[in-house]
């Protein structure tokens, strides 16, 4: 029986066909490059072509600005994407998401296969990554002693942060041996722990220029460097191993200085703030305590002062004033009571007796004998009269 | 750069964060304060006068003093 269908849906069919293919879904194509064409809209339009054959192909814009080269016609590469169909134009063409020069095809499936392998082993981690100092006292830089990435490094570290120190392990970036003297300049940091911060890598090159940091033996230097590693390898569209192990990425080796060194310039305006902040904060102190001082001030001023001590004085006064009442009045009353018994005490002096008529006798011995029997018949005796005194002698005793 | 650059800088911080903080008395103010315009000063001294200096290792290990070679 024949089937019918509109166009749109056997196009719609045959999408729907093709995205379910797994082969289709993502596959490596390699090719010459033909009809290369970098629309305005900053997508890339082109056929892939062999001897034989020929498939269009078309890049857009979010894919192809990781690009590590610029395409041309007649460049043999190998482009990963999918296959799928263009309804409208009722054409299949592979949706390329990156593509390399065919040469690095080799290099790549090695970058891939590391880049696998080290993730697995857990040398990407998050966690592992150690913060970059915010003061370094020292840079390690470890790079080629020549190029522009040192000099860039150099320039960029000492013009935002004059006093920070410059340790240059300089080392090969690219050829045999390379990687090993990056691994071993790494590891000398580490041991001798002479740099706070280390930035490892290079400036623009080919894959192949760049290939020392996609080698094992760096990824794991940086890996185990106890150092902070910013890694600093080529363009800003490089990524290489070491940028995934390190503990900051840096898009080329400037960015990496910037990274690495604080800006003076924003350190004095912090301290010029807070300067400000501690003025401000003592000054507000000082006011408030300068309230609470011209308060107690005003407590304790000399005329406060003055106005307390003649009040004190004058209740002072009332107390000495009555208590000079009392005092007086008292002596008044004692001074009577002494006439009265001056007088009482002087009527009975002995002295009044005798003017009574009565005598005083004494013995011998001038003691008052007030006792017959203090005397014997012949004794000697005197008697005090109120006027002069007689001499007697006992004559009997009764 | 002095050493404690960054010690300096982080006691700083916390200086200021007390004082801001305000629950100190006046004589801890005080305190504070001389301490925190102190360490400004030294960090300000360290960051205009200081110059640091580049180097490189040679395949000795001792150092040099680094001269562009470009």
């Amino acid at each position: 029986m024949n089937r019918k269908a509109t166009v749109s849906e056997i196009n719609a069919y045959l999408k729907n066909l093709m995205d379910s293919d797994l082969i289709l879904r993502d596959i490596w194509i390699s090719g010459e490059i033909s009809n290369f064409k970098h629309h305005y809209s900053g997508h890339m339009y082109m056929s892939l072509k062999d001897e034989n054959s020929c498939i269009r192909a078309v890049m857009f814009k979010g894919a192809n600005m990781g690009l590590s080269f610029t395409p041309e016609d007649g460049m043999s590469v190998l482009a990963r994407g999918r296959i799928s169909v263009f309804p409208q134009g009722g054409q299949y063409q592979l949706y390329v998401e990156e593509m390399i020069l065919n040469g690095e095809g080799d290099l790549h499936v090695a970058f891939e296969k590391l880049k696998a392998k080290l993730e697995k082993e857990g040398l990407f981690d998050v966690q592992a990554k150690k913060a970059i100092p915010k003061f370094p006292e020292t840079v390690g830089v470890v790079t080629s002693a020549t190029g522009a990435a040192v000099r860039d490094i150099i320039n960029v570290l000492t013009r935002r942060f004059k006093a920070i120190n410059i340790l240059l392990h300089p080392v090969l970036v690219q050829g045999d041996g390379a990687a090993e003297e990056i691994a071993s300049a790494i590891k000398k940091f580490n041991i001798d722990k002479c740099a706070d911060v280390l930035i490892v890598g290079r400036g623009g090159g080919s894959i192949e220029d760049l290939w020392a940091f996609n080698e094992e033996i760096v990824a794991r230097a940086i890996y185990e460097s106890e150092i902070p590693v910013i890694s600093a390898v080529g363009h800003e569209t490089d990524f290489t191993i070491s940028d995934f192990v390190s503990d900051l990425r840096a898009p080329t080796p400037s960015a990496a200085a910037e990274l690495a060194a604080p800006d003076s310039t924003e350190v004095l305006s912090y301290l010029n703030s807070a300067m400000a902040t501690l003025t401000k904060d003592i000054s507000g102190k000082f006011s408030a305590a300068g309230e609470k001082t011209s308060y107690f001030e005003k407590l304790l001023s000399p005329a406060q002062i003055s106005l307390k001590i003649d009040g004190n004085v004058q209740r002072l006064d009332n107390i000495f004033t009555s208590l000079e009442n009392i005092v007086n009045s008292k002596f008044e009353k004692l001074e009577s009571l002494l006439a009265v018994n001056a007088a009482k005490i002087d009527a009975m002096s002995p002295l009044k007796i005798l003017s009574r008529g009565y005598g005083v006798v004494y013995g011998a011995d001038k003691k008052v004998i007030s006792d017959s029997a203090m005397v014997s018949v012949g004794d000697e005796i005197k008697i005090q009269l109120h006027k002069g005194e007689v001499e007697c002698e006992v004559k009997k005793i009764n | 750069m002095s050493k404690n650059f960054e010690k300096s800088i982080s006691e700083l911080e916390k200086l200021v964060a007390e004082m801001e903080n305000g629950n100190i008395t006046l004589d801890e103010s005080i305190d504070k304060f001389e301490k925190g315009m102190q360490l400004i000063k030294e960090c300000k001294d360290a960051l205009q006068t200081a110059r640091g200096r580049v180097e490189k290792i040679l395949e000795d290990g001792s150092r040099a003093v680094f001269e562009n070679e470009n």
